[in-house]
This record gives C-alpha cells, sequence and structure tokens, in this order.
C-alpha cells in the first residue's frame, strides 16, 4: 500500500519536474527524496485520523507552489553546474559558443528524445501523421527515380535517337526499307543506324510450343545500342542476308528460364516457328530493348518486295550521334536528305521528311506528366502533414510556455531555445521518416501490381540510395518546416509576461491565429486534391460510359501467331483458321466464334487514307484516315458489332481482282454522305485494286476509349496470312471457363500452334484504362489521405480553442448561455475556418487544374459541379469533426470552469 | 506593502540556511525532519514550504556545507539524511557570530529585548 501510495508520488513529482531537464539520475534522486517527502506528510495526517482523501490533501498543501519549486530546484541545480564550470576555468560567455557543439547537439538529442518518450500520444500521433506524409512521397519518388531520373542502362544513352518518317497530316510515322537504306548511306551524323520490327516467335519447347517476344534487327543494332553479349557474340555483319540469318540471340531471361542459364547452349540449335537457328549469343540482363519483355533478336532479312516499296512505312529506325555531333545537327542534316528524297521520289515521298527523338525522352514520355502530377499531389499532402505536426507542436508549445519561459529566464537564449524546438521536431520528422520508410515499402508493393503494364520501368522500381537520400533529406526538410513556426512563435514569448499569466488565458492570441491559419491551410490543400481526384474521378465514370460499340461480356479472346515458315500462303493460313473455326463453334456453350488479325480499343491499328471510284483523289493529307483490318464474319457476331446493311463475308469474297470489303458507319458517313454505300467501290489512294463494299456494321472505338471511332474498313480474313486473335463469345458466365476447351481445338488442328495473350474481353477494356485508373486510385488516395489530415487538423485547433476558452465559455453559462448557443458558437469558428480554407484552395485549385486537363475525359478544369461536390463534402466533414470538441464545450461546468486555473 | 512583512521576509531568507545547518549539526536528519523541526522548535513562527527547503538543501550541498547520502534502516523506507561537513562547521560558527552580534548591535539601538522595569 505504501510502494502504491509513493509510486503515485513519484509520478506526480516527475512530471512538476520534467520540464526541467534534469540529468536522468540527479533527477531521479529529486523526484524520490520529494516524493518521499509527500509520503511522510501522507502518513502523518493518517496516523492523526485523517482519511486518505484529507491526508492526500494535506500532503498536496506542503508543495502548494509547484512554480517556485520548479524555478528554484532549477536555479539551485544550474548554480551547481556553474560553480563546477568555474572550479574548472571554464568563462560562462565561452560556454554556449563553439567550444563543444557536438556536445551541445547531443545534449539537444537527448532531451528532445525525452521530451518525445513523456507524451508517447503526441508522438505516436505526429510520426504517423509525417509518416503517411513521407512515406507517400518516398514511394512516388521511388517511381519517378526509376522511371525519370535512372538512365537508360546503354553506354552514352543520351546519344541514342529514334529516326521517324514525318507524315502530310502531321506527325511520325515508320520507315520505308529504301528510304532506311539511303538514310545509311548519306548521313554521316550517326556511328550506326539499326532498323528494326518488333516479332513474335513460335519458340519450340520440350513439350508444347510457346510464344517468345522479341524483334528483328539488322545486324548492326547491338553495336548502336552500344551493348556486348555476356556470352557467345552479337550479330556478325552479313548476317541479316538471306541464308545467313539463322541465328539468334537469346535475352538474359529466356537463357535462365529455358536453358537454366547453360553458356554451352551457344552454338546449339533452337527450334523457331519450325526452323533451326542457331544461338550465337547471350545478352545480359540490363539489355531490354525495344522493350523491357524481349526475349530474343533474330536479323531482319528484306525482301526484295520490301527493297523496292518506298510506300511502306514499317521499320524503326534508331542511331547513335557520333561524339561531337549534335541532336541539332543531326536534325537538319537529316532534314536536308529527307527533301532531296522527296524531290527525287514525289510519289511516294510527297510531304514527307525525318524527325529525330531522343530515346531517353521517347522512354518516358506516356509517364512524365503523370509522375509530375503524382509527385506535385503528393508534395500538397506533406505539406498539409507538416502543417498538421505544427500545429501539434503549438499547441504544445503552449503548454511548455512556463518551460520555456524560466529557462530563458535562467539565461538561455532565443537561439539556444529555438534549437532546442528545432531539434525535437526534427528528430520527430526523422522518427516519421523512417516509418514512411515501411509505409513506401508497402505502397510499392500495392503499386507495383496495381500497375503493371504501367510503364515497363515500373520492374526497376526500388527503395535505392537515392531513394533513402531523398526521404532524409525530406525528413530533415520536414522537421525544420514544421518545428520553425512553434520554434519562432515561442521564443518570441515574453518571460515576465509568461511567468505572471495565470493559466493559458491571455496573450495567446497570437497562437490562436497562427494555428487558425495553418489550418486553413490544410483544408485549401486537402481541396485542391479534392478536386482533382474529382475531376479525375468524373472522367473516370464518363470513360466507362463510352459506348466502345460492342458488347464485351462473355467473351474471350486469344491470339494465335502461325509461322511464315509452314503458313507461307493465304490459303494455308485461311484453311488452319478455317478449321479451328469450325471446331470452336461447335463446342458447347459457344454462341459464336471469330478472328481478327487485330482487336480493336488498343492504342495501335494500321491505317490509310482511301479513294472512292469515279471521284476525284483528294490531296494527301486531306483525307480521313481509315482504319483497316481482317476478320471473319463470326467476329461481328461473337463481338455483338451490329450488320447495320447489306451482309457480312461469304466464302470468294477474297477472290482477287473482286474483293468484297464491309466497312463501318463512320466510313459511310465520312465517304459516302447520301448514306448509299453498298455496291459502291473504294480502294487505296494510289492504289490499283478496287473492293467492292457489301455490308455496314457499327462503329466501334478501334484506338482506345477516349478516341473518337474512325472509319473504319474489313477485309475477309483469307485475303492474308499470319496472326490472328481468336474472339469467343459463351453462354458461361466466366468466358476465362472456356480457355482450356479452345486450345485444345486449336492444337488439335496443328499441335505446333501456341496461344497466347489470353483475356476476356472485359480486360481488353479495362487493360486500355490502365493508366488512367492508376492515376485516379493514387490521386483519390492522396485526396482521402489530404482530407483526413485536415480534418485532424480542424479538429485539433478547435479542441484547442474549446480547451482554452474553457473559462469563458463557462461565464456565459454562468450568465445564462444555453448549450445551445455555446455549441452554435464553436461550431461557427469552426465553419469559418473550413470555408475560408474552401475559398482559398479553390481558387488555387482553379489555377492548378489548367495544368491536368491531358488527364481529363470529356470533364473540364473548372467544372462546377465537381468545385461544389467536393467543397461541400469537405465542409461537412469538417463540421463533424468540430462537432465533438463543440459538444464538449457545452458540458462545460460553470463551477468548475471558473475555478479553473 | 507593509515594512514589517518585508523585514520578515528577507530575516527569514537569511537565516534559513543557519536553521538548516544549525539542525544537521549534531546528527544527520531527512528534508521531512529537517521541515517539521524548523516548524516545532520555532512555534511555528518560522514554519515554510518545501518548494524552498528543498532546494535551499541542494544548493547547501553543492556549496558544500552540508552532505547528502541515501540511507535504508531495517523495516524503514529509503531517505536522504544531511549531515554537517567540516567546512560548514565553520560556516555555521561564522553566521552564528555574525547573527549575535547583529542582534546584539539591534538590541543597543532599538531594544528589542523586554527591559527590566525600574525598581
Amino acid at each position: 500500500m505504501a510502494d502504491e501510495g509513493k509510486s503515485q508520488w513519484v509520478r506526480l513529482v516527475r512530471a512538476r519536474l520534467a520540464p526541467l531537464g534534469l540529468e536522468g539520475p540527479r533527477e531521479a534522486e529529486i523526484v524520490e527524496e520529494l516524493a518521499e517527502h509527500l509520503e511522510d506528510a501522507y502518513e502523518e495526517s493518517l496516523a492523526l485520523g485523517r482519511t486518505e482523501e484529507e491526508a492526500r490533501g494535506d500532503a498536496l498543501a506542503q508543495f502548494q507552489d509547484w512554480r517556485l519549486l520548479e524555478c528554484e530546484v532549477s536555479r539551485a541545480e544550474r548554480s551547481a553546474f556553474d560553480g563546477l564550470l568555474a572550479r574548472a576555468g571554464v568563462d560562462s560567455e565561452k560556454r554556449g559558443g563553439g567550444a563543444n557543439m557536438l556536445e551541445l547537439i547531443i545534449k539537444d538529442l537527448r532531451y528532445a528524445l525525452r521530451m518525445l518518450r513523456r507524451k508517447p500520444g503526441f508522438t505516436a500521433v505526429a510520426v504517423l501523421t509525417l509518416a503517411l506524409g513521407i512515406g507517400g512521397n518516398t514511394a512516388i519518388f521511388s517511381v519517378v527515380n526509376a522511371v525519370l531520373l535512372r538512365a537508360l542502362p546503354y553506354p552514352e544513352a543520351d546519344r541514342l535517337v529514334s529516326v521517324y518518317e514525318t507524315l502530310p497530316q502531321g506527325g511520325t510515322g515508320g520507315v520505308s526499307t529504301p528510304n532506311y537504306l539511303d538514310w545509311r548511306a548519306q548521313s554521316d551524323a550517326f556511328t550506326g543506324l539499326a532498323a528494326y520490327q518488333f516479332g513474335d516467335f513460335n519458340l519450340q519447347e520440350e513439350q508444347q510450343p510457346v510464344r517468345a517476344v522479341g524483334a528483328t534487327v539488322t545486324a548492326n543494332f547491338f553495336d548502336v545500342l552500344g551493348v556486348t553479349p555476356q556470352h557467345g557474340r552479337a550479330f556478325l555483319e552479313g548476317e541479316d542476308k538471306m541464308g545467313r540469318d539463322r541465328v539468334v540471340v537469346l535475352s538474359d531471361r529466356l537463357w535462365r528460364r529455358n536453358y537454366g542459364a547453360d553458356p554451352g547452349v551457344v552454338g546449339q540449335d533452337i527450334l523457331l516457328g519450325g526452323e533451326k537457328y542457331q544461338v550465337v549469343g547471350v545478352m545480359p540482363p540490363t539489355v531490354q530493348y525495344p522493350m523491357a519483355t524481349a526475349e530474343l533478336w533474330v536479323p531482319l532479312v528484306f525482301s526484295d518486295r520490301q527493297l523496292a516499296s518506298r510506300g511502306s512505312h514499317w521499320l524503326i529506325v534508331m542511331g547513335r550521334l557520333k561524339p561531337g555531333v549534335s541532336f541539332e545537327q543531326a536534325q537538319e542534316q537529316m532534314s536536308t536528305i529527307g527533301r532531296v528524297l522527296e524531290q527525287q521520289y514525289p510519289g511516294p515521298q510527297e510531304g514527307r521528311n525525318v524527325a529525330l527523338r531522343r530515346v531517353e525522352e521517347e522512354a518516358v514520355q506516356g509517364v512524365r506528366p503523370a509522375l509530375l502530377m503524382l509527385l506535385g499531389a503528393v508534395g500538397f499532402v506533406l505539406l498539409i502533414a507538416c502543417t498538421n505536426v505544427a500545429n501539434l507542436l503549438l499547441a504544445r508549445a503552449a503548454a511548455r510556455r512556463k518551460e520555456v519561459a524560466i529557462r530563458s529566464a535562467l539565461g538561455a537564449g532565443r537561439w539556444r531555445l529555438m534549437r532546442q524546438f528545432l531539434t525535437e521536431s526534427v528528430v520527430l520528422a526523422l522518427l516519421g521518416g523512417a516509418a514512411g520508410l515501411l509505409v513506401a515499402r508497402w505502397t510499392l508493393q500495392a503499386l507495383t501490381s496495381l500497375a503493371a503494364g504501367y510503364h515497363s520501368r515500373m520492374s526497376d522500381v526500388a527503395l535505392d540510395w537515392r531513394v533513402l537520400g531523398f526521404t532524409g533529406a525530406l525528413s530533415v526538410l520536414t522537421g525544420v518546416v514544421a518545428g520553425l513556426v512553434p520554434a519562432f512563435h515561442v521564443s518570441r514569448a515574453d518571460v515576465q509576461e509568461t511567468l505572471k499569466e495565470s493559466g493559458n488565458a491571455g496573450s495567446s492570441a497570437r497562437g490562436t491565429w497562427l494555428r487558425s491559419g495553418l489550418a486553413v491551410a490544410e483544408v485549401a490543400a486537402a481541396l485542391v486534391l479534392l478536386v482533382g481526384a474529382g475531376l479525375l474521378v468524373k472522367s473516370f465514370l464518363r470513360l466507362q460510359q463510352v459506348e466502345t460499340g460492342l458488347r464485351p461480356e462473355g467473351v474471350l479472346t486469344m491470339r494465335v501467331s502461325l509461322p511464315a515458315s509452314r503458313y507461307d500462303t493465304p490459303e494455308k493460313s485461311s484453311l488452319f483458321y478455317r478449321e479451328v473455326l469450325e471446331r470452336v463453334s461447335a463446342l458447347p456453350g459457344v454462341e459464336a466464334a471469330g478472328i481478327i488479325n487485330m482487336l480493336p480499343i488498343q492504342q495501335f491499328g494500321n491505317n490509310g487514307e482511301i479513294q472512292v471510284e469515279g471521284r476525284e483523289p483528294l490531296p494527301l493529307g486531306r483525307v480521313p484516315l481509315t482504319e483497316n483490318r481482317r476478320a471473319s464474319s463470326g467476329y461481328f457476331k461473337a463481338l455483338g458489332i451490329p450488320l447495320l446493311a447489306g451482309r457480312l463475308f461469304e466464302p470468294g469474297d477474297e477472290t482477287s481482282g473482286a474483293v468484297k470489303v464491309v466497312v463501318s458507319r463512320e466510313l459511310v458517313r465520312t465517304f459516302f454522305p447520301d448514306g448509299d454505300a453498298l455496291g459502291k467501290r473504294i480502294r487505296w489512294s494510289g492504289g490499283s485494286e478496287w473492293w467492292t463494299i457489301v455490308g455496314v456494321v457499327g462503329d466501334v472505338k478501334q484506338s482506345g476509349l477516349t478516341q473518337p471511332s474512325r472509319p473504319e474498313l474489313y477485309f475477309p480474313y483469307t485475303v492474308g496470312s499470319g496472326g490472328m486473335t481468336l474472339v469467343v463469345r459463351g453462354a458461361a458466365d466466366d468466358p476465362a471457363e472456356m480457355t482450356a476447351a479452345v486450345r485444345r481445338e486449336v492444337q488439335a488442328v496443328d499441335p505446333n500452334q501456341p496461344v497466347y495473350n489470353v483475356l476476356t474481353m472485359e480486360e481488353v477494356i479495362n487493360r486500355s484504362t490502365v493508366n488512367f485508373r492508376l492515376n485516379m486510385t493514387l490521386l483519390t488516395i492522396f485526396a482521402g489521405l489530404a482530407t483526413l489530415l485536415a480534418v485532424v487538423g480542424i479538429y485539433s485547433v478547435m479542441s484547442y480553442l474549446v480547451t482554452q476558452h474553457t473559462r469563458e465559455i463557462g461565464i456565459r453559462m454562468a450568465l445564462g448561455a444555453q448549450p445551445g448557443n455555446i455549441l452554435k458558437l464553436v461550431l461557427g469558428q469552426g465553419l469559418a475556418l473550413t470555408l475560408v480554407g474552401v475559398g482559398v484552395g479553390a481558387l488555387l485549385a482553379f489555377g492548378l487544374t489548367q495544368l491536368i486537363p491531358r488527364f481529363l475525359y470529356e470533364v473540364g478544369g473548372t467544372d462546377p459541379l465537381t468545385y461544389v461536390s467536393v467543397s461541400l463534402l469537405l465542409t461537412v466533414v469538417a463540421l463533424v469533426a468540430c462537432y465533438i470538441p463543440a459538444r464538449r464545450a457545452t458540458k462545460v461546468d460553470p463551477l468548475v470552469a471558473l475555478r479553473y486555473e | 506593502m507593509d515594512i514589517t512583512r518585508i523585514l520578515q521576509r528577507e530575516l527569514k531568507k537569511g537565516s534559513t540556511e543557519m536553521l538548516i545547518m544549525a539542525l544537521v549539526e549534531d546528527r544527520p536528519r531527512h528534508g521531512y525532519e529537517i521541515a517539521k523541526l524548523i516548524g516545532e522548535r520555532s512555534d511555528g513562527v518560522l514554519q515554510f514550504h518545501v518548494a524552498s527547503l528543498y532546494p535551499l538543501l541542494y544548493r547547501l550541498e553543492k556549496r558544500g556545507h552540508i552532505k547528502g547520502q541515501w540511507v535504508e534502516k531495517a523495516g524503514q523506507r529509503r531517505r536522504r539524511y544531511y549531515k554537517l561537513t567540516a567546512e560548514g562547521r565553520r560556516v555555521l560558527a561564522a553566521q552564528r557570530n555574525t547573527w549575535q552580534e547583529f542582534f546584539a548591535a539591534l538590541d543597543r539601538v532599538a531594544h528589542i529585548t523586554p527591559e527590566p522595569t525600574d525598581g
């Protein structure tokens, strides 16, 4: 019982002496001694027959004047310190100076840690707040670091450029074979110009064929890239000529996955599309070009037809600038070459020239604006977190004004006090940063699964030294920013005033203003993010309502690639597909099955300019581009694309010279404004063969949900050969259930034929909006976080105000104010703060959303509905947060409040 | 402010150090005991609060006039006992002297001890 009693005194005394910051053991000694005294007094009173409560009161009466005690103890202890130093011969002037800065810093740190440990609740809230802010920033910065900042892993990657042909309609496109060869021969700005094309290969593995992606490349490809293989060699000059081209270079990934990382695979043959290719080299893992998933490279051999056709722009060209040649010089030279070629070949080259782009820029062009926007958004979150912590520190600083006053009365300089406060906030922020790293780790794990396919370099995202440095620097900066305001505030406090003051009333008006200002800033920042997120969400909802022109539910798609070596004529591949379609259509539960060479809603397609029979061709570049695809009749049925007029394909439609085509409604609208297209003939501008229109089908979004439908032209699949995508509509709820059955039927026709890219049509559509959804999701999370933090901020300010004004509220109530009046008073103040914040935030958002129209779809940056609804949302949430302290205010007991000192 | 109260305060301040040293002259005592003894022996006139007592003890200890030591007696709690040091003894003697001279002088001038009545 006695022990229990004493420990209660110990706690009491320790709490009172804490602000003095005495040395640990000395403090313990004093605390014990004073507690002992209290216990003695208490026991004595008990012995005199007083009740426990009375005895406690008697004991406490001895310590009536705590402030005097604190002051005196501190002075006594300090004089001892002075005495020691004086004896050691240290001049008191010099002590505060640079004599032992490190010692002082360590002292500050220890003091700071002790203060933080004393208030675990405060510390936890502050650290958590900072962890969210810093963690979010670290996560986004990791992505920026991996995607934007880290250079491509090739030597002097800044010298690598892509070279394109410019189109008469504007923009850039692929390069024809003769043009590539002319450029190579005529330009001396590059150490080399390589050409490549993406490619799919059927790679024969032990049991069954799999699809391998890669590229067909000219022999100088790896030289231009500046890489050497880890095993074997790269391509030799001349290996891109017919007859010497049966060689292959493997990627590190394929080499590890399929060949157990055995260097002995170099020199062996592998089967690609049924043909033998000799492995000559294995590239290191850093070589991921032209795409991160590249698994192998084979030589690019130009056919006679390709060598002759200046009108077929199918190559992608990459060059390495010679040392001393600038990007601009190279562009100038290539433009000159382009003009000469235009004069030389006026037909195919009309309106075409050459454009260079840096490979480094291309690698990030799609994601840079989005990443910068997200970095900005998460920066706002950190600002709010900072403001919140500054607010918490201010509240605490107010509670510690006496401590500060005592310290400064004892001679602590202003700078000394500020340094102490800054040390505390920086320590807090560093703790927040450490916790933030955890937050970042989790965020990144979530992010990488959410962002699969966002960018090829997402796989490089990691918490490396650069990220750690960023987080460290950010934490210190955060600590300084969050601590500066309270430090200034406190160091300016008037010692005399503070010591004279009773309780908390009075001179903290400045503090109240500051805190209110910070809360307003938080609300404003949160509103900016909410507006941004609101606009993105609204765009996304619009996107969901986009009429795609097809019915994706219940549809399964999968890709089949026919190797040109075995399916070298349209007849052979048509036979294969016809048989597959017959078998798949006969499967139980399958309602319709078809094929198409390229699925819609993806970001690529084939297009060209058409000409209507009997009309003058429009000048080049003035005709809307027409998409073209090859499909079977079943394709339209399977995807639910309606036949509006005429018929679909019939056998024989592919007959050369009498090819029949089906067109989209948009094509009819564009080229046949009178609506009468059936039976009319069209062809490629400048082409030789006319095609007859036999049917009109509905429009689909060929190049993504946000793009308008273009005129489209469908050929019967039987006119060509090559890879196709199977499209199967089933009765089952989950179309993916049909996968195994369909695969079986394909391999029943050709056992060497792999199927891949197995996706439901809904997945295809979802993937087309992955970036959009990622931006929206992240911005919404940030906005939610910002709102939460801002609301906590408002809440803490209102709580503080209520505590500060307990006395005033008590007086009001004593004078007859009703709880309802008090509630209104407090809520009114909270509402005022919120509304000012909302107003400022709306103005800010108005300016900032001008920067993001590219992320929006059919929603303006000033969409009034979004502004109004997020403002309302924020106001309501803030009011709810104010309600808690407001209710507490109504519970104030006037008697207690008036006694409250 | 009332002159008498100022005088009282100043006298107390100047004399308390001597009182404490005098109380631990014969044997070591702890803080609570010291506080009680001052109150008892002065019939309540010199009673003062812990807030001034302990800091004074610390100051005296730091100056080397008294020395505090934790002592644990059987059946009792650990307490800090203060005893007079040799240095403290010299200071106490000097202070007693000063006060004696001071009171004698006061008495000669202001007659603070009651005078014997005439025959």
